[in-house]
């Protein structure tokens, strides 16, 4: 114990170091398919209680870092854990506490959501029958009916129903919107909001699209080419990420760059402006704008679309502000 | 109870596989009988059940390849529809899983398999149906074929779940099944006692294999 503190501050310390620790954390962790690397030393950390939103184009090592986290598929090199177990040996009262929702969510097709519901709770000590029927009840699901006949975005309400019945502490979702119409999605995040936040819940929902992570996630992770580009708190990361339009009277020459300086992502010439987007803009980069002798400096707020975009868009490999 | 349902669930998804093979087991021993329809294809008349050849043949040729089928439907489906990412985050051991799904499939083989003999044997048992009177020491030589059919099986499971190319390492549990087989048929001829030996051994290699697949396999 600390010297002159308190027993209540004492454990208020330790109660602040288990809430800092990690639900997911790797280290250096790899995957390679023949001679493409698909996940390169990957260090990710997803703090206990926290929507991590786990964000990267089509390819970008996302379900493969999501497979090797569940168990479900061997790391070529690097380790892991998940709720304190080492990924390659999750034992099974912790995949107990874990759901896990694969893309595209497999499901048998043939069974019924009854049959379904059996099948799934028989491997279960704790089932929330309640609260599966309350969901199913909830998308006003038809209990006999074999799932193949139900639409993409039914499946997904059944795959969630299944994954929160047993009451998990971390919920591992891959892409859990893949496939759905623009209504669907919406709608299916809405309601997983609703159902799937509660104190202490650990969430790490993976997507390409950033609109449904936005409003989820207060955390993110950006992988760019199996690299993880970004780690670091979803409003840091959209208020740090500046774009600087620098109007001109005529067209600047195709080449032109904004000068070199700390922060800056990258810079292109776009019809009379020249754009540049820059990590945590200060007086340097206003200066630096200002010594281009434009017409005018706009300074534009990107929301989280723009800002991966442009953070994602060139560079790649010098891409690491918001990473520790 | 999980295992319970695991095997429910099996049954389930090969119920397709499983009407087929008892239909064709019906119209061969229909052809067996002497049923006109059948034989106008293939003559399957037999003048001493179980003692000729007739039924071992169609056993060979039913309920290997139904065997094998067996063996590649609940391996190859699952990853087809990507299913095993839902059965194996199921929060038991993934060996024992496996393991289950494995010997639910192979009781529901080896009653399947059994069934058509066992009828075909009480049929034939009937005072009046045959000329010779019948003795189940008979079908001994068919219950020794019946044990070879979990080999089959086996090796299609663990082809099936294997990693690996198609003409390379994912053949090998089928090209160890064929001598396995070859060799216990042919064997016992010389070493009588060699038969259940080599049984054992073979099962339990192909069960080792199996178990080791789970352990390294990408079930992505």
């Amino acid at each position: 114990m600390v010297r002159g503190a308190s027993p209540a501050t004492y454990l208020e310390s330790i109660l602040v170091l288990n809430m800092s620790s990690y639900a997911i954390e790797t280290r250096d962790l790899c995957k390679a398919y023949g001679t493409k690397v698909v996940v390169n030393h990957l260090n990710l950390k997803v703090p206990t209680g926290s929507v991590y939103g786990f964000l990267g184009r089509n390819g970008a090592g996302k379900s493969t870092t999501t497979k090797m986290l569940m168990g479900m598929l061997p790391a070529d090199a690097g380790s892991g854990t998940i709720l304190g177990d080492d990924i390659s040996k999750i034992q099974p009262a912790t995949r107990g506490k874990i759901a896990y929702i694969a893309e595209g969510h497999p499901l048998y097709a043939w069974m019924t959501i009854k049959q379904l519901n059996r099948f799934t709770k028989s491997f279960y000590q704790t089932w929330d029958q309640t609260l599966f029927d309350r969901i199913i009840d909830h998308f006003q699901l038809e209990t006999n009916r074999p799932v193949k006949r139900f639409s993409k975005g039914q499946q997904a309400q059944i795959s969630l129903a299944l994954a929160l019945a047993p009451d998990p502490e971390l919920l591992v979702l891959d892409d859990p919107t893949l496939g759905l119409d623009t209504v669907v999605r919406r709608d299916f995040i809405e309601s997983m909001i609703q159902i799937i936040q509660r104190q202490g819940r650990t969430i790490l929902v993976s997507s390409h699209i950033l609109g449904d992570v936005e409003r989820v996630a207060d955390r993110i992770g950006i992988m760019v080419d199996g690299v993880l580009r970004a780690d670091c708190p979803t409003d840091v990361f959209k208020q740090s990420l500046v774009k600087f339009v620098l109007e001109f009277d005529s067209p600047p020459p195709l080449d032109l760059k904004f000068p070199d300086s700390p922060g800056l992502v990258h810079s292109r010439v776009f019809f009379h402006q020249l754009h540049a987007v820059v990590v945590n803009p200060n007086g340097v980069h206003q200066k630096l704008a200002e010594s281009l002798n434009p017409k005018e400096i706009i300074r534009e707020q990107m929301n989280l679309e723009d800002a991966f975009l442009e953070y994602t868009r060139e560079k790649r490999e010098a891409l690491s502000f918001f990473t520790s | 109870m999980w295992m319970i349902q695991i095997f429910y669930k099996e049954l389930l998804s090969l119920r397709p596989l499983i009407l087929v093979g008892l239909a064709t087991f019906t119209v061969a021993l229909m052809g067996m009988q002497g049923s006109k329809a059948v034989s106008m294809i293939v003559n399957l008349g037999s003048p001493a059940p179980f003692l000729s050849n007739n039924f071992l043949t169609v056993y060979f040729f039913i309920a290997y390849p139904l065997a094998g089928l067996f063996g590649y439907w609940t391996t190859l489906w699952e990853f087809g529809r990507g299913t095993w990412l839902f059965l194996l985050h199921r929060p038991r051991p993934v060996t024992q899983i496996i393991f289950v799904k494995m010997l639910s499939v192979l009781i529901l083989l080896m009653v399947i398999t059994a069934m058509p003999a066992l009828i075909f044997a009480w049929y034939v048992s009937r005072p009046g149906v045959e000329v010779l009177p019948f003795e189940w020491r008979f079908t001994f030589e068919f219950w020794r074929f019946w044990l070879l059919t979990p080999i089959v099986y086996l090796g299609a499971f663990c082809s099936g779940l294997s990693d690996g190319r198609w003409y390379g390492s994912r053949l090998l549990p089928i090209a160890f099944t064929v001598a396995a087989i070859f060799f216990c048929i042919a064997f016992p001829f010389f070493f009588p006692w060699s038969f259940w030996i080599a049984q054992v051994i073979f099962l339990w290699l192909l069960v080792t294999t199996a178990m080791q697949e789970t352990k390294t396999r990408d079930f992505s």
